[in-house]
């Protein structure tokens, strides 16, 4: 009954069977002849000046090869956002966090490695810290970096519509102060590099990274080499969630010291490191005001948001602008003020995290809409459904919205949860809750962002695909392959896929804003298209009819109008040659998403992605009185994904972001004294485990998207955007109260309901 | 991290081991199952010359019924105990507690004898070799400040075994081996209470058998655990008791033991004096639930704040004496 033979079916990932058995490689899997390892000295201050690196002593430690600190690098600054570079890849004057990078050293065992850089002696002087944004903001804090004399490195100020008026025309105004925690994306693989040079000075790295074109910019860079001498290559990956698409440290040193000593490198981080050196979820203060009728209608939305940005940029400007954008959807809101800033500290560095800088601000829009529903009487479903946003209609910031099923994701979502029954209905310590939210799929209007794809049908019918799409456990090679295989109508076990290697696969931004299926997924399909163009043509001057009359489906090429009449895939093939055309059959695409000019949304009103995504998430939620823990019975995830081009990853998607986002509301945080880090570890930071996962239902509500692939939106972020706000919507259904800093652990709980009692 | 050079000595018979241990005295240590010292030596905690594996004293991996109860050699792996149809059948708490220990995987290789030997615990303590350089030694790796308690002038690091509480409530013993003599005495009695040195064990002894007395009909005891995850974690508290029935419903015995709110198991001694012969009822139940909280000495040197880990010593014994106590009565009528 399906119009698709291979889209839409929920095909096992590609590589499940290499990942299960254990066979797959990831960087740290590989080795080269002579390779040597490497290891960081780290800062065990917050902050203070280099004054003296001596690595005298490193030096001498049998085994050690090289050693380096900052004064011997390039100085060449690095950034994932041009504008916002401002970190070098080893500290060169001073050290802003417990971590930063001070020195590197290989040898020809890890073990001689760290006793080596338990030889190398630092002087520093100490400087005054600040650990935190507000402090940081204030006049006479220490200054983290010199060019940035208030700590404020990125900032928005968006505003549309006739916010003070919309006000005055409130019925009711709303003001609450939220808090969140940062929170690590805990990859299973950490983060790893592998370098090699060849005879003309050419740098290969393998790199646990999801953005290979972005690293080779990066990486070129600090080295101060062109772009033409370094190839990047991505082996597997195990999880990014946005934390691996920076440089880091371990990247320019595994390149570096094979630069110097002419044998292959590899750095691999440990799991302090990961925690503490890499990347995190920016905690932010929200500051919340909306105006409402008394009928419900949201007439304006004011919003003050500091990110706590840790020592560097990294995504700071992308991060503060997203956190701003994506309140201007799933909800109404004709008028609006956000100012949002991203404030220096001396401590480990924010970055983007799965739904990058949203989760915060919705966590506190979709908490006070429940302040909201209360106050005024309205059921917090109905006030949702209310504003809901609709296809086609008129954007106030001028996003372009082709298609839409938020109202249909609350409703499923609602009916899923069993709201009518259930909510202020069940007995006390059990409720239920929902909120709300929308994602890019990708961004078209921010940066210049395009796609590449080869398709190569080869002599014996099999297809090989060139991309550049940045396969980190999500299963973008299997996605791509399913719409090429579509295309082309063959089955997915006929295409070969090379993915992300700069050197021979097509630019691609990599994973990222979620955006990868759209994106690389056109790319493949165009790519696709041109090849079976190619095909066609020789095929219908055969049949001596127009290309147009044919169709290619189930390995055959035939007539539309007369199946019976056609060839195998095969003897299309040769019928190809023996018309004396050139083998193999390529065809080529590059995909830009739609854009008015790039780069111009920060200036002024645009669409901000080629198309979004929509989803509600609601929860059941159990709260034990007596100690304070609260435990997740069900989650139910509505997504409008646009064409599910496997609804088995899909849901993969969507029930690992679900667990994410439970853990920031109920389990993760990382704990820091004085930018300390307290957890470094899995032990006692409260990631989840498989004890924890509650029974999921995850809904795919199929919208068709005219820019997507086969209709197909994005399905890897937004999830993660509500599932905090409808854990802690259903707390305050289960026990009256009302949380607004996360996380909610089980003694903030007991002391909330002792508080009530008295 | 990377583990430090050591060298590493397998020997084969108890008699092997206690030699060695005599001759390397401090310089030795011994792994069981590895769960914990693989860490500690990763994070440069220990840095040991010899590490004698006991994995090949076959002759310490058992675990018998006697008519006194239960005898268990000190290698037994909590999997083994956890599959074990005797503790299961013969002592369902005890199964329920280990089955709260860590992950399947820290089970399959962690032994009884280690999780009793368990060093005591201290976020400022248990971590890297480089995380430690921020804040310099604590008191406990010789340095004159403790990071967990202002002013602290001794070592409060938590002792965080699982299962000594309820061994200790159970009234189990252990015996302890070494070139020269072997002794048998109370688990009781085998806490210091001391954070950085938690259990009498010389250097040139090894635990090498826990023996659990059988329980009395009339007897029902529970292990309660405070913990946010289900999985992976040391108690944050942990409460483990006994309780015998009496005539009428009446207390004739009971033991209140505290796991991880001290630096050794503390049984909560007023409640034995006190309240024997009286009846089961919620009054009751306050009392003991308030002594023990009273008994507990919980300081702010784990992720979850000592005055929660408190009250939630209050919470446990509650919910452990009820589970107790329904055991009691389940045993009578059956």
């Amino acid at each position: 009954m399906s119009e698709f033979n291979v889209v839409g079916k929920r095909e096992p990932m590609l590589d499940a069977w290499e990942k299960a058995t254990g066979k797959a490689k990831y960087t740290d899997d590989l080795s080269l002849p002579g390779m040597l390892f490497g290891k960081i000295l780290r800062s065990p201050l917050p902050h203070a000046k280099i004054l003296k690196v001596d690595l005298t002593e490193a030096l001498k430690v049998p085994g050690v090869k090289d050693a380096i600190s900052g004064r011997d690098i390039p100085k060449r600054k690095y950034g994932i956002v041009p504008k916002a570079k401002d970190e070098y890849a080893l500290a060169i004057e001073k050290v802003r966090y417990i971590g930063d990078e001070v020195a590197a050293v290989v040898a020809t065992s890890p073990e001689a490695a760290e006793e080596a850089i338990s030889r190398i002696k630092v002087e520093y002087e100490e400087l005054p810290a600040v650990f935190d944004p507000l402090e940081a903001m204030k006049p006479g804090a220490p200054i983290i970096h010199e060019e940035v004399p208030d700590n404020v490195s990125a900032t928005i100020r968006k505003e549309f519509g006739n916010v003070a008026k919309a006000f005055k025309d409130s019925d009711f105004i709303f003001e609450d102060h939220f808090e969140t925690q940062p929170v690590n994306h805990c990859p299973m693989e950490p983060q790893a590099a592998l370098a090699m040079v060849d005879h003309f000075g050419k740098v290969t790295l393998w790199s646990s990274t999801q953005i290979p074109f972005f690293l080779r910019r990066n990486l070129a860079t600090t080295l101060d080499l062109p772009e033409s001498k370094v190839r990047i290559i991505k082996p597997k990956v195990g999880g990014g969630f946005g934390q691996k698409i920076d440089l880091y440290a371990k990247d320019f040193c595994a390149a570096f010291f094979a630069m110097r000593t002419g044998r292959p490198v590899k750095f691999v981080y440990d799991r302090e490191e990961v925690f503490t050196c890499t990347r995190q979820r920016h905690p932010m203060y929200i500051y919340l005001k909306t105006g409402v009728k008394k009928d419900g209608t949201i007439l304006a939305q004011q919003f003050r948001v500091i990110a706590d940005g840790g020592a560097y940029n990294s995504t700071a400007p992308l991060m503060i602008t997203l956190a701003c954008f994506f309140i201007m959807l799933p909800y109404r809101i004709e008028n609006l003020l956000f100012e949002g800033y991203h404030v220096y500290t001396n401590k480990p560095v924010g970055g983007a995290m799965r739904g990058h800088g949203i989760p915060q601000v919705r966590f506190a829009v979709e908490t006070q809409l429940d302040i909201i529903a209360e106050k005024i009487g309205i059921d917090p479903l109905e006030l949702r459904l209310k504003n809901a946003f609709q296809a086609g209609e008129p954007h106030p910031a001028k996003l372009l919205v082709q298609s839409c099923g938020f109202s249909e994701t609350l409703k499923k979502a609602a009916e899923a949860i069993g709201w009518r029954e259930k909510r202020g209905k069940l007995p006390f310590g059990r409720g239920v809750g929902l909120a709300g939210a929308s994602f890019p799929s990708g961004v078209s209007n921010m940066s210049h962002i395009s796609s590449g794809a080869i398709v190569k049908i080869e002599r014996d019918g099999s297809v090989t695909l060139l991309t550049g799409a940045a396969d980190i456990g999500q299963g973008a090679e299997t996605v791509i392959s399913q719409i090429v295989a579509e295309e082309l109508g063959v089955r997915i076990e006929d295409i070969r896929i090379t993915a992300a290697d700069t050197e021979i696969t097509p630019l691609d931004p990599g994973t990222f804003g979620s955006g990868v299926t759209l994106r690389a997924g056109n790319a493949a399909r165009m790519a696709a298209r041109a090849a079976k163009e190619k095909l066609l043509e020789a095929i219908a001057e055969k049949m001596e009819v127009s290309p147009g009359e044919l169709e290619m489906k189930n390995r055959r090429i035939f007539l539309r109008e007369n199946p019976d009449r056609g060839f195998s895939f095969e003897e299309a093939i040769k019928i190809y040659q023996y018309s004396d055309r050139p083998m193999p059959i390529i065809g080529r695409g590059s995909y830009f998403p739609p854009a008015k000019e790039p780069t111009t949304l920060l200036h002024e009103d645009g669409n901000f992605s080629p198309a979004y995504s929509f989803m509600t998430q609601a929860a059941e939620v159990e709260v034990d009185p007596k100690t304070g823990r609260v435990r997740v019975l069900k989650m139910v995830t509505a997504h409008d994904c646009g064409k599910a081009i496997n609804p088995m990853l899909v849901e993969g998607q969507l029930e690992g972001s679900v667990v994410g986002g439970m853990g920031q509301a109920l389990y993760e945080n990382i704990i820091m004294e004085k930018g300390q880090v307290l957890n470094p570890n899995f032990l006692d930071y409260g990631i989840p485990t498989a004890m924890e996962i509650p029974s999921i239902e995850s809904i795919e509500v199929e919208t068709n998207d005219p820019e997507g692939p086969f209709g197909a939106k994005e399905s890897g972020e937004g999830t993660q955007l509500s599932p905090a706000p409808a854990i802690v919507n259903a707390i305050y259904d289960a026990i009256g109260v009302r949380f607004k800093t996360l996380p909610v652990t089980p003694d903030k709980v007991l002391e909330a309901l002792e508080k009530r009692e008295r | 991290m990377n583990l430090p050079q050591f060298e590493f000595i397998q020997p084969r018979s108890v008699e092997e081991t206690c030699d060695l241990l005599k001759k390397h005295g401090e310089e030795a240590t011994l792994l069981a199952g590895g769960t914990a010292l693989i860490v500690y030596l990763r994070y440069r905690l220990k840095k040991p010359k010899v590490v004698i594996g006991l994995k090949g004293l076959t002759g310490l991996n058992y675990l018998s019924q006697q008519k006194e109860g239960l005898t268990i050699g000190s290698m037994v792996t909590l999997e083994t105990l956890e599959r074990s149809p005797m503790i299961f059948h013969g002592y369902p708490p005890l199964n329920s507690a280990i089955q709260q220990i860590a992950v399947p995987p820290v089970r399959n290789q962690a032994t009884l004898g280690g999780n009793i030997c368990l060093e005591n615990r201290c976020i400022f303590y248990n971590q890297s070799e480089f995380w430690r350089k921020t804040q310099g030694p604590c008191l406990r790796l010789g340095g004159g400040v403790c990071y967990a308690v202002e002013k602290g002038k001794r070592c409060q690091a938590v002792y965080s075994g699982d299962l000594a509480p309820l061994l200790i409530a159970l009234n189990a013993k252990v015996k302890i081996l070494s070139a020269q003599r072997e002794r048998t005495l109370p688990l009781a009695d085998f806490f210091t209470g001391r954070g950085e040195k938690p259990n009498i064990l010389n250097q040139d002894e090894l635990l090498t058998e826990i023996q659990i007395p059988l329980t009395e009909p009339g007897v029902g005891y529970a292990y309660e655990k405070l913990r946010v995850r289900e999985g992976m974690e040391f108690p944050m508290a942990g409460v483990a008791v006994r309780i015998k029935r009496g005539e009428n419903g009446t207390i004739e015995q009971i033991k209140i033991v505290l796991g991880a709110v001290g630096t050794a198991p503390i049984e909560v001694t007023k409640a034995s004096d006190l309240l024997v012969g009286q009846k089961f009822d919620d009054k009751i139940l306050e009392e003991f639930s308030n002594q023990a909280m009273e008994a507990a000495r919980p300081v702010g040197n784990q992720i979850m704040n000592s005055e929660y880990r408190r009250k939630m010593v209050g919470v446990l014994t509650k919910r452990a004496l009820r589970r107790a106590w329904a055991m009691t009565e389940k045993r009578e009528s059956s």
